[in-house]
């Protein structure tokens, strides 16, 4: 078999990345839409899951298919994508942004050109609106805009945010996964064999797919010459074999997973974020394994495989994650050859694409985080995600998920787990602002941002009555909102669910189950919930905190403090130090740390108490994806001293600049939260200042890192709670970044400085400047520091 | 918080307090940094700390106990409170209280001195880990330059290792003032005597090379900073690690 050079394969990665990036303009997913929404009426008669399948096949022939000649592999997600339709892109602004409410938005993506003229765009925008789909989802909308104007909530239908299991089909090929189904089909009901009839039409697209490419590269190979003949040559007998067989090499196996993904993706196009790989180095190893690669011939391929998820010059916010390492059910370390052929091609390669998250325990070798220390301080370099595979599987079988099933944790998006294959949950179905509910109590219901009346269930009364009662109050406004955003919530999802999606349903269980995945009657997925993304957890716990100081110490100032937030606290400057002064989150203080604990705990509870539209459970998630920028906007002036408009505090952190003391006292305050209701998963950053590190390389350093970051966070043999399990750094200063964004060319000549934000990373470079600003203000290096 | 209303032996004046790993001690420790120093090493990293006013927060001994408490979970691997400075000597009676009463509450203490003020037996006794600086073999060198007195040095470093307790004697190799082939063995003939006399088992080196995290400080508070070039090369280092490792001293790095 034709062997790669890893040299040479590594140039041509690199070559491939930059010919994409160079791409300005996407189209693939109208062609997608359009050709679907044309074949519409002639499978008019169909049932949902099958009409669906019958128009992607029709797309899926329809869609302009080519191969880079840098490429070893066939197959782009490009066409499944629109071009910045999401919430980071550079043209972003906090002030303007209204919300994903009109579905039809993203036809404003599109730039009209000779090809696609405004008239063809605004008249698929036209057929659009006469969907099921959009015309549930803009009643929805419709119903709440009152309560969503002003996000006190916030409501979406979910796409993406999934993590397919692969594995049956890379081993067996989409010839056994469709005997399977006809397997099955011999004791369905009719609703079942119908479905499954979808699903054998969505599988057989992915060997459209592979066919196509097959004719591409062998009319390349006609006219090749030396190695690349020898290429093309591989990758035609590759693509006659895979994904309709099952893959034995590395190279096969890689090859069939991009088709398969690229099928995936087309499905949803143009929203397949956030769609998760799982734990690659698993789903790799067995074939790196079976060809003996070396990790250096490993790691050449797996650059290709990397670039493959880089989408044109959007480097942002596709939010699709590929996760390495981590334990079994007994805490054995999963780390194998794979794993570090993986961080070799993503510190070489270092795209802004996919996310990189790892699973860490209290057994991961110590070569591990020796082998992540290149990561952390190599300045302008990606850095991963960390997740604590030992506390994962204790809020996972808490939460109902099977012992056998956690292995296959992985991350959907920024920092939700889901399990590989078998779990549906909706993870950005609802997102609750706290902090607005916390405005809205203290207001009678009036924003203090724009004065319209929003709403409260709460009694009205005098100011000092109000405050001393400001908790039971607030709780019982949460508990109204919560329900209104979980009505609105189930009303999205029964939306999506008019857009089946077969293809992915024969990778999340649907084989098993016939029944799709976004299937709202029948449960085609092992595991289904939606989520709930809480915001404003320690703006609300700090109001309390100073609520209370006010009363004792001066309960006369108690109309006051309600003035006072009513015009920003603009005259009132003197209160503001004074409830700025009380205790806050993030500082060790018992006060204030359990405050928030509480919040966290009973707002988890209310949240988990809500039922999605299969009847399952809501999945408290405290992550802001940015969020907390945007919904702080809509936010007046908050008790702990905050002002109107300004951000919230992000995931469960403190807000900025109000823990003061160091990263000790920081993670003290954070070990108290109660983790074991986050089963929808949680945010935290650290800017961490790289002059605590001292040793001399990488390696030391990384293993620095483990000592003084994570092991006393994560593995703290003293905690006797569930512990944190999720962690984001920036190893840099707020000096450093400002001196990039001065001297681009500078600090950064090859036009990618790699952050992160929230779950994802981004190129800092290519961000708003508002995302680029928030980056900054929240290294908050006081909250962070070391001793040194 | 601060302690006002309690005596001078009940209170503690810091200037800075956050936890570190295993540099500052065993394990990870919360680390308070006392406000004040008995002598002025130009190399100083901590220029704010020099003053017993300055920048100092006041706190009560019972007030660092409590944080103390509150901070247990986080000294894993060992970890407890280390004191440093400034200089810890020069609060020495109410340090003494402190240490106690944290060694009761089953906290592992240790302090980082410059060993060069008399009559600190019994705060040298009762803490658990001991690190202290040696600067220079060079009696006149170093009372010129740091302002201490080598014999006092010396006598204390002999008493904590005649205790039996842990003791990390750390050197500052900075060029120009202690460096180069005679130092090196100036600083390992002491050393070794001081093995020998008190057949400590439990006695640790560690060199430190120079570095200038204080320099920015010292502009930042309008002070000079005198060193000129303190940066030693590696084969300062290996020479002084050769000859610690010959005399099977244990040389460690933390």
């Amino acid at each position: 078999m034709y062997k790669f050079d890893p040299i040479k394969t590594t140039e041509k990665a690199k070559l491939l990345f930059k010919e994409e990036r160079a791409i300005n303009h996407l189209e693939g997913w109208f062609i997608i839409k359009e050709t679907e929404q044309k074949a519409d009426e002639k499978y008019c008669s169909l049932p949902p899951m099958r009409r669906a399948a019958e128009k992607f096949r029709e797309a899926v022939r329809a869609l302009p298919l080519s191969i880079s000649d840098h490429a070893i592999f066939a197959g782009t997600q490009r066409d499944a994508f629109a071009r910045s339709y999401a919430l980071i892109n550079p043209s972003f602004r906090v002030e303007t942004f209204a919300g994903y409410c009109d579905p039809t938005a993203v036809y404003n993506d599109i730039d009209p050109t000779e090809e696609f003229p405004k008239e063809r765009i605004e008249a698929l925008r036209e057929l659009d609106k006469q969907t099921d789909y959009v015309k549930t989802l803009s009643a929805v909308y419709k119903d709440c805009e009152k309560l969503t104007g002003e996000v006190a909530f916030f409501v979406e239908q979910v796409t993406g945010h999934l993590i397919p299991d692969m594995r049956y089909a890379l081993k067996h090929g989409i010839k056994k996964m469709l005997s399977d189904i006809e397997e099955k089909q011999k004791s369905a009901n009719d609703e079942q064999k119908d479905n499954y009839e979808a699903m054998k039409i969505a599988l057989e697209c992915a060997l459209i797919l592979a066919k196509r490419y097959k004719q591409i590269a062998e009319e390349k190979l006609a006219v090749a010459e030396g190695e690349r003949k020898e290429e093309l040559s591989l990758l035609v007998n590759t693509l006659k074999k895979v994904p309709e067989n099952g893959a034995q090499t590395l190279y096969e196996a890689i090859q069939s997973f991009i088709i398969l993904w690229q099928t995936m993706c087309l499905e949803q196009a143009p929203n397949p974020f956030a769609f998760s790989v799982g734990n690659a180095d698993r789903i790799f190893e067995p074939y790196r394994a079976n060809d003996n690669l070396s990790r250096e011939e490993a790691a050449a391929l797996f650059k290709h495989f990397l670039v493959f998820f880089n989408v044109a010059d959007r480097s942002w916010a596709i939010s699709q994650n590929l996760i390495v390492s981590g334990r079994d059910k007994d805490g054995n370390d999963l780390t194998n050859d794979s794993t570090y052929a993986l961080l070799d091609a993503y510190y070489e390669m270092n795209l802004p694409q996919p996310i990189l998250s790892v699973k860490l325990h209290k057994n991961t070798p110590e070569k591990f985080y020796s082998e992540l220390g290149r990561f952390l301080f190599t300045p302008g370099c990606l850095t991963p995600s960390f997740f604590n595979d030992d506390s994962l599987y204790e809020v996972l079988s808490q939460a109902g998920i099977d012992i056998d099933d956690i292995p296959d944790t992985s991350i959907a998006g920024c920092q939700e787990p889901l399990i590989m294959g078998k779990d549906n949950g909706n993870t950005t179905n609802s997102w609750f602002n706290l902090g607005k509910v916390l405005e809205l109590t203290l207001n009678n219901g009036y924003s203090t941002v724009t004065g319209e009346y929003i709403g409260t269930v709460c009694e009205e009364t005098d100011a000092l009555s109000a405050l001393k009662s400001i908790r039971e109050r607030f709780y019982k406004n949460a508990q109204y909102y919560c329900e209104e955003m979980v009505k609105a919530a189930n009303g999205c999802s029964r939306a999506i669910s008019h857009l089946p999606v077969p293809f992915l349903s024969t990778v999340m269980g649907g084989i098993e189950s016939g029944y799709d995945t976004r299937d709202i009657t029948h449960q085609g997925t092992k595991y289904n919930g939606s989520g709930c993304l809480i915001h404003g957890t320690s703006v609300v716990a700090d109001s309390f905190i100073a609520i209370d100081k006010l009363i004792k110490e001066r309960p006369e100032d108690a109309q006051k403090l309600l003035d006072a937030l009513k015009c920003n606290f603009e005259g009132y400057e003197e209160l503001r130090e004074f409830l700025m002064s009380a205790e806050k989150f993030g500082n060790n203080i018992e006060n204030a740390d359990n405050e928030t604990a509480e919040v966290a705990s009973k707002i988890a509870d209310m949240v988990r108490a809500q039922k999605n539209y299969l009847g399952n459970n809501f999945r408290p998630d405290f992550s802001t994806p940015s969020t907390h920028l945007l919904y702080g906007y809509w936010v007046g002036a908050l008790p702990c001293g905050r002002k109107s408009r300004d951000m919230l505090g992000y995931g469960v952190d403190p807000l900025y600049g109000e823990a003061q003391n160091g990263l000790g006292f920081r993670t003290l305050s954070l070990m108290k939260l109660p983790f074991n209701k986050m089963c929808g998963g949680y945010a935290s950053h650290f800017g961490i200042d790289p002059k605590y590190f001292t040793s001399p390389d990488y390696a030391g350093k990384g293993v620095e890192f483990r000592d003084k970051v994570m092991k006393p966070l994560f593995f703290n043999e003293l905690n006797e709670n569930v512990a944190p399990f999720y962690l984001y750094v920036n190893v840099t200063t707020a000096e450093i970044l400002k001196k990039v964004l001065a001297e681009p060319k500078k600090y950064a000549p090859s036009g990618v400085y790699i952050m992160r934000i929230h779950g994802t990373f981004v190129n800092f470079l290519d961000l708003s400047p508002a995302i680029q600003q928030d980056i900054i203000r929240r290294l908050d290096p006081a909250s962070t520091a070391v001793m040194c | 918080m601060d302690g006002d209303g309690l005596s001078e032996n009940d209170v503690i004046r810091i200037f800075q307090k956050g936890f570190n790993f295993s540099q500052d001690g065993p394990g990870n420790r919360l680390v308070y940094h006392l406000a004040g120093c008995n002598l002025r090493c130009p190399w100083c990293s901590n220029p704010e700390g020099l003053d017993f006013s300055g920048a100092a927060t006041t706190l009560g001994i019972d007030e660092i106990v409590k944080e103390s408490l509150s901070c247990r979970m986080m000294f894993i691997d060992g970890g407890g409170v280390t004191l440093t400075g400034g200089e810890v000597t020069c609060q020495k009676d109410a340090v003494t209280v402190l240490l106690k009463k944290l060694r009761e509450n089953g906290i592992h203490t240790c302090i980082e001195t410059n060993a060069s003020l008399k009559n600190c037996e019994e705060l040298f006794q009762s803490v658990d880990y001991m690190i202290a600086d040696f600067k220079s073999p060079d009696k006149e060198k170093l009372k010129s330059i740091t302002g201490a007195d080598l014999d006092t040095i010396k006598n204390n470093l002999l008493f904590r290792a005649k205790t039996g307790k842990p003791l990390l004697i750390r050197i500052p190799l900075i060029n120009g003032f202690n460096n180069g082939e005679e130092n090196a063995c100036f600083f390992v003939d002491f050393f070794n005597n001081l093995k020998a006399e008190s057949g400590n088992e439990n006695l640790f080196f560690e060199i430190l090379t120079y570095h200038e995290y204080g320099k920015e400080k010292y502009e930042k508070l309008g002070k000079e900073y005198t060193v000129n070039n303190g940066f030693v090369s590696p084969e300062d280092v290996r020479l002084l690690a050769t000859e610690i490792k010959i005399k099977n001293l244990k040389l460690i790095h933390t």
